[in-house]
């Protein structure tokens, strides 16, 4: 993995960028203690083009993300694995807004992913979008890793923070009865508040939306909702593998 | 617009925020303190930390004012030796991270020898890694105290023109000057410095190398301080390029020497909404519209 990363790096790292980067990964593998590796994972982004977008293992990365990525394999291969969980840890425990993002799209690359289950979820609990996205799109992280009660509280704090969950991988095969009892009371909060459902509730139901709780939300909501949201009801239903009231049938053209 | 180089603004409201953002202030460094009384544990310092690079500057952000902040060991809790020795340990997981501008703020409080030994240490520090230095001068003992953290500064190989010597007023004002360190002036309402004051001070010595600021903390300050004293200085017939140099651009200069403190962040940035990624969510609007909290066409001033 760390020679894929570096070949990733060198072809677009600049000369100085790249001797600079080689220079603080000896540092961090030969120095005693943490302070090498610390001032260099937060150094990266003062280098020049920190921001230029890379494409690594099929997602998009940058110049900074993936060179700290590199310095995390660097320090992991001259360290002791518990040293190595120890120090990302505390490491995880202080990052700044890009730090911690970085961390949450790096910890499948590492060799011990699960000790770091906890950092994780805790940045599901964040409301820094792009901290929970950094988990929640394209990252194989919390279908590995999370349990069921993990994941369904992914699935509502996306729902909550108005993200979308169309890039969570493996969406519809984590489907399960609790999270949809929890999307319905989610629902009928939203409803009694006379706020609008997320914009990607209705997608949330898989093919489970003949549930009779959810046909009751689908009848209830009808006159409050747009020409696309109600597309999106339609989608919904159209997708149910359980059968449809005749009524909500006629009601959105099933 | 205003830059506002010293306020707590952990310490602040989110109404002052609101003000802060309608009276034109677009950027603020928050510079690492105390919190009114001692920590205990050095725990409490990783949170305080952690939380000035991360939660603050995002809350800060949903307002559209740009936030940045300086990490080190204050002056009062320099004297907890033991706590103080396990701060230094932890700097060096802070103090280069984006946004952080300078080492600070930093000094002394009571001037001893314990204060001396961690002002040296991380001034050291800010020589290892070539970065700005903030120095907060004592209140006590002021005269002695201001020229005894230049003399230790130079003494470290320290250049006047990357140290920010604050909390300065007419009695210290002409040496810092003089000396070529930068020479910050907090505007507090009773005590340290006031508006009319720093009207008078420009008037003497010229905006170089003068930076106002609040210092609004958890006491009775002002978090408008900086566009207030512009405001005196307007009424008092002090020229735009002027105002413009000692509430704006020497505090842009001075961190600016750290590369983490660019005018294109406030300038680019995208106004907070509800499309844009990093402000969305239930952060910390619950639900208000944020078109009620951001600068409308009337709040030209914020006297009104």
């Amino acid at each position: 993995m760390i020679d894929k990363v570096f070949e990733v790096l060198e072809k677009t790292l600049s000369t100085p960028a790249k001797e600079w980067l080689v220079d603080q990964t000896n540092s961090i593998a030969n120095l005693r203690g943490t302070k090498a590796l610390f001032l260099a994972f937060s150094l990266v982004s003062r280098q020049p083009n920190a921001n230029q977008e890379i494409e690594f293992d099929g997602s998009i990365w940058n110049q900074e993300a993936l060179s700290r990525l590199y310095i995390l394999l660097k320090f992991q291969e001259s360290h002791l694995a518990d040293e190595v969980i120890r120090t990302i840890s505390l490491m995880a425990d202080t990052s700044d807004i890009n730090e911690e993002i970085c961390l949450n799209k790096s910890y499948q690359y590492l060799t011990t992913p699960e000790a770091y289950l906890a950092k994780v979820r805790e940045s599901c609990r964040t409301n820094v979008v792009p901290i929970f996205e950094s988990v929640a799109h394209g990252n194989p992280y919390p279908v590995r890793y999370f349990d069921e009660e993990g994941w369904n509280q992914l699935i509502l704090k996306a729902l909550f923070v108005d993200s979308t969950l169309r890039p969570i991988l493996s969406y519809k095969d984590r489907f399960n009865a609790d999270l949809q009892i929890m999307l319905i009371h989610f629902a009928e909060e939203r409803m009694a508040a006379d706020r609008p459902l997320p914009a990607d509730w209705w997608y949330a139901q898989v093919d489970k939306a003949g549930h009779p709780d959810v046909q009751k939300i689908a009848l209830n909501i009808h006159d409050r909702l747009s020409e696309s949201e109600k597309a999106d009801v339609r989608q919904a239903l159209l997708a149910a593998g359980s059968p449809i009231s005749e009524e909500l049938k006629q009601l959105y053209t099933v | 617009m205003y830059i506002d180089p010293h306020i707590h603004c952990v310490s602040r409201t989110t109404d002052d925020y609101i003000n802060m953002a309608r009276a034109g202030i677009c950027a603020v460094i928050e510079p690492a303190f105390w919190l009114g009384q001692p920590r205990t544990t050095s725990g409490s310092f990783v949170d305080y930390f952690s939380m000035i690079v991360g939660w603050e500057r995002f809350r800060a952000s949903m307002y559209g004012i740009s936030h940045y902040c300086t990490i080190g060991l204050n002056s009062k809790e320099a004297n907890n030796e033991k706590l103080g020795e396990e701060v230094m340990e932890i700097l060096p997981r802070f103090i280069c991270k984006e946004k952080v501008v300078a080492i600070g703020e930093i000094g002394y409080d009571e001037q001893t020898k314990l204060e001396d030994r961690f002002y040296r240490e991380q001034l050291e520090l800010a020589k290892e890694l070539d970065m700005v230095v903030l120095v907060h001068t004592p209140h006590r003992d002021k005269k002695r105290g201001t020229y005894k953290s230049m003399d230790v500064a130079i003494e470290h190989g320290l250049p006047p023109d990357k140290v920010i010597i604050d909390h300065n007023n007419e009695e210290t004002c002409k040496e810092v000057l003089d000396r070529g360190f930068w020479a910050g002036f907090t505007i507090y309402p009773r005590t340290k410095m006031d508006s009319r004051r720093m009207v008078e001070i420009v008037k003497q010595y010229g905006p170089e190398r003068i930076i106002v600021d609040s210092s609004a903390d958890w006491g009775y300050s002002d978090p408008l301080a900086v566009p207030r004293t512009a405001e005196l200085m307007r009424k008092h017939g002090i020229s735009e390029e002027v105002i413009k140099m000692v509430t704006y651009q020497n505090a842009l200069d001075a961190y600016g020497q750290s590369g983490q403190f660019k005018e294109s962040d406030w300038l680019n940035a995208e106004k907070p909404n509800q499309k844009n990624s990093f402000f969305k969510g239930n952060g910390i609007l619950r639900g208000s519209q944020l078109e009620h909290l951001l600068p409308s066409a009337e709040d030209d001033t914020i006297y009104h």
